[in-house]
């Protein structure tokens, strides 16, 4: 694992005066007996009033299809070029296409109305009216525009479709973003479009214009589902259900902790928010979430945040006896749906520690130890332990489980530091200096003396990036064409 | 109240305690010091106009311990040697012109010390690093600070308690000089850990820090400060409490509570002269010392410091706000 360097990441924001008061509010969690469920949305002025530009939606079908994994390549360079409206237009179109498909596909047999798409120039218009016996006419004409077989069955393709589109745009989301490091320009900004702030160990330092990738990205993965049994009166009404695509739960877990891994909140958010409202019951996603608020909750985001509010901005992260609170429920969520999930038990302790409820955070991060795996993880839970254990004043326990975690990482700074203050509190202060002096004759260099607790806030995702590279092997593999 | 504490038993008995092996860790506190007289060592700052008041004898002064007053004697520093730790933040803030400031601010603390003094460094990112340790060789001292590199997060509370531990290591008149911005991204130890590790030291500590620049400067412009007090208390609202004006909070703790000072500059660029008044003032400081009557021999006290003598409403006394007894 690579030892932590800056803690850096983006905090979403908007300034004031755009959000009109409005917080962006704590999440709720998803009832499971709740009506429909929250879906992507993308912002677009335009309403799809019955034109389609052609052009633009066969450009972009080539370009999803001719991206390469995690290049930026020319196809992900055409794209990148687009405007925001355009972008945003043709990604409708394109979904509003594959609806049309799964509607035809699904009622060709059938009598019931549905929409005539006219060749109209480059352009589709809709009317109103329908002829059944237009319905093959029409679905060829889709069949052609989104690159379909129809000797094949139509969902598959239709979902591959939108999966190489949303990788594609996950690909352009994960690029690093032009950024300003002049902090002056943030009084003159527009305030009707979000922002989002680079901070570096507590201290805003950048202002990054707020991409929408991960959006579109969603909003593709939204319209993936399965055949449909009863087809809706409307096309319009064609809403997919991609809870059942084993692709879309991958996709969400592994885009969610890359982008905690990077430290990207003002996006991490709004991709958990999602992926929780379409896998209520997954809990790794849970529990991303509520590390995420635990990460919240720390001094760095904390004091980050407060600098924007001093200048106007509102922002996602919200007091942290509020974030704490938000990360206990989530994590005990995930605790819940899998009582064996060891890392979410420690940093439930973790969290319930932080909140004074002591005898609760033992109890959870004994049971994170039991089946704890990994050194790094071993040394976080006993640390942790020994602090809570301290606080109870069981200075014993405190001690013996200091001592482990040393013998795991023996030129860790945390441990000789831990114990240090436990006898200078105890009634041996003459003894505390012998583990600072300790600690002061460790190598300067860092890669000799790596201390796991440096990485605390990022070690739950330290797989992030082959969970990535997982998602893009599978869409490959369900290439068809 | 700021200034400095020891507790200081007769001498036969403290060195037959610091020679005793460390003990296990017990759940009960045992008494530090088990027999002879107990004397409370206080240093205190008087200044005048933010000046050093020099001059003064222990009659000028009255001491309350737990509200109870208490009998002064007076021993003075000129002949006692200074222990000076310098703790400096090499975070990722601190590069470029500014670790250029603060290595000539390390040269300029270095100059003011005398012989007989020792002086140390520690360097501090995320990883606590001793740059040197307590030293009469003021080259290497010198040298630590030219060697120290920027980069990482920021274990302040992590460094301040290694400095105090540092500078309790022997029973000379320790003073920490942090350097650091005040805010913590890092540590390990918790802010009230190390400032309750501060109440139990014996060492001053004097923070150095920048003031923090805001991102929105609206200047003077009373429509645009009155736009940002509305967006801001919006902010605040969406947060869920009021923000605080940015301040080194942690730096202004460790000063009251162990008797030294926060000194807040606009900028690095005269850092050295600043390094160099905390080693000068820190000579200037009274000890006082008495024997506790009248109050509890265990647990937290409470002092104040005041003169009786001399008044005028720019005199300050700085003293220890307490000390641990028993």
């Amino acid at each position: 694992m690579p030892l932590p360097r800056l803690v850096a990441g983006l905090l979403g924001a908007m300034a004031a005066a755009a959000v009109a008061g409005a917080a962006l509010p704590p999440r709720a969690i998803a009832a499971q007996t709740a009506p429909a469920r929250k879906r992507a949305t993308i912002a677009t002025t335009k309403q799809l009033r019955g034109t389609i530009d052609l052009e633009r939606v066969h450009n972009w079908i080539a370009a999803a299809r001719a991206h390469q994994t995690a290049q930026f390549d020319a196809a992900a360079t055409a794209i990148d070029r687009w405007p925001d409206e355009a972008l945003a237009v043709t990604i409708t179109d394109v979904v509003d296409l594959t609806r049309m498909v799964r509607f035809l596909d699904a009622i060709r047999t059938g009598g019931s109305d549905g929409p005539t798409l006219t060749h109209r120039d480059r352009s589709f218009a809709l009317t109103p009216s329908a002829r059944a016996d237009g319905k093959a006419g029409e679905i060829a004409v889709l069949d052609q525009v989104l690159g379909l077989d129809p000797s094949e069955p139509r969902t598959p393709q239709i979902n591959h479709l939108l999966e190489l589109g949303a990788m594609l745009h996950t690909d352009l989301g994960a690029r690093g973003e032009a950024s300003s490091n002049d902090l002056s320009r943030a009084a003159s900004l527009d305030a009707r479009r979000p922002k989002r702030m680079g901070m570096l160990d507590g201290h805003v330092v950048s202002i990054v214009d707020n991409a929408q990738h991960w959006a579109y990205a969603r909003f593709l993965l939204d319209a993936v589902g399965g055949s449909m049994a009863t087809p809706p009166a409307r096309w319009q009404d064609v809403e997919p259900d991609p809870s059942a695509e084993a692709f879309v739960a991958r996709w969400y877990r592994a885009t969610s902790a890359w982008l905690q891994s990077q430290g990207r909140w003002a996006d991490a958010d709004p991709q958990m928010a999602y992926g929780l409202e379409i896998f209520p019951e997954d809990a790794r996603l849970w529990f991303y979430a509520g590390v995420m608020h635990e990460i919240f909750a720390t001094s760095q985001i904390q004091q980050a945040a407060q600098e924007m509010i001093r200048s106007g901005f509102v922002q996602q992260v919200h007091v942290e006896s509020n974030e704490l609170d938000t990360a206990q429920q989530d994590l005990r969520r995930a605790v819940t749906l899998d009582p064996d999930f060891a890392e979410a038990h420690l940093h439930l302790g973790h969290v319930l520690g932080r909140q004074g409820s002591h005898a609760d955070a033992i109890a959870e991060l004994m049971l994170a130890s039991r089946t704890i795996a990994g050194a790094e993880l071993q040394y976080d839970t006993r640390m942790l332990l020994s602090r809570e254990q301290e606080a109870t004043g069981d200075q014993v326990s405190a001690r013996a489980n200091i001592e482990r975690a040393a013998a795991l990482f023996p030129r860790a700074q945390s441990p000789r530091l831990a114990l240090s203050e436990l006898l200078h509190r105890g009634s041996d202060p003459l003894a505390a200096q012998a583990p600072v002096e300790v600690l002061l004759q460790l190598p300067a260099d860092e890669s000799a003396r790596v201390d796991p607790w440096w990485n605390y806030t990022r070690s739950h995702v330290r797989d992030a990036g082959a969970k990535l590279d997982d998602v893009w092997r599978q869409v490959r593999a369900e290439d068809v064409r | 109240m700021t200034g400095r504490t020891w507790i200081v038993a007769c001498t036969a008995v403290a060195a037959a305690i610091a020679a005793a092996p460390a003990p296990i860790a017990q759940t009960q506190q045992t008494p530090v010091f088990r027999s002879g007289r107990v004397a409370v060592r206080l240093d205190v700052l008087v200044t005048d106009h933010d000046k050093p008041l020099t001059g003064l004898g222990a009659g000028d002064f009255e001491v309350l311990d737990d509200g109870v007053p208490q009998t002064v004697d007076l021993m003075s520093f000129d002949s006692l040697p200074v222990n000076a730790i310098a703790a400096l933040d090499l975070s990722n803030s601190v590069d470029g012109e500014r670790l250029d400031h603060l290595r000539s601010a390390g040269h300029a603390m270095v100059d003011a010390l005398q012989q007989g003094d020792r002086a140390g460094v520690i360097g501090f990112s995320h990883s606590v690093q001793l740059g040197a340790p307590l030293t009469a060789d003021f080259a290497r001292v010198a040298a630590a600070f030219d060697q120290a590199k920027a980069g990482g997060g920021t274990a302040l509370y992590d460094a301040t308690y290694a400095g105090l531990v540092l500078g309790e290591s022997d029973m000379a008149h320790s003073l920490l000089v942090i350097f650091s911005d005040g805010l913590d991204t890092s540590s390990w130890l918790r802010r009230d850990a190390v400032l309750d590790a501060a109440r139990r030291n014996s060492v001053v500590v004097y923070g150095v820090s920048v003031k923090a620049k805001p991102l929105v400067d609206t200047g003077s412009n009373a429509e645009r400060v009155a736009a940002l007090n509305t967006n801001r208390r919006q902010a605040e609202k969406a947060y869920g409490a009021a923000v605080p004006d940015p301040s080194p909070q942690f730096l202004i703790d460790l000063a009251d509570i162990t008797g030294g000072a926060l000194v807040e500059v606009d900028s690095t660029r005269h850092l050295d002269d600043e390094f160099a008044r905390i080693i000068r003032e820190f000579r200037l400081r009274y000890l006082l010392s008495y024997s506790p009557a009248g109050v509890s021999s265990t647990g937290w006290h409470r002092l104040e410091v005041r003169l009786k003598t001399v008044r005028g409403k720019d005199i300050t006394v700085r003293a220890r706000s307490g000390y641990f007894a028993g």
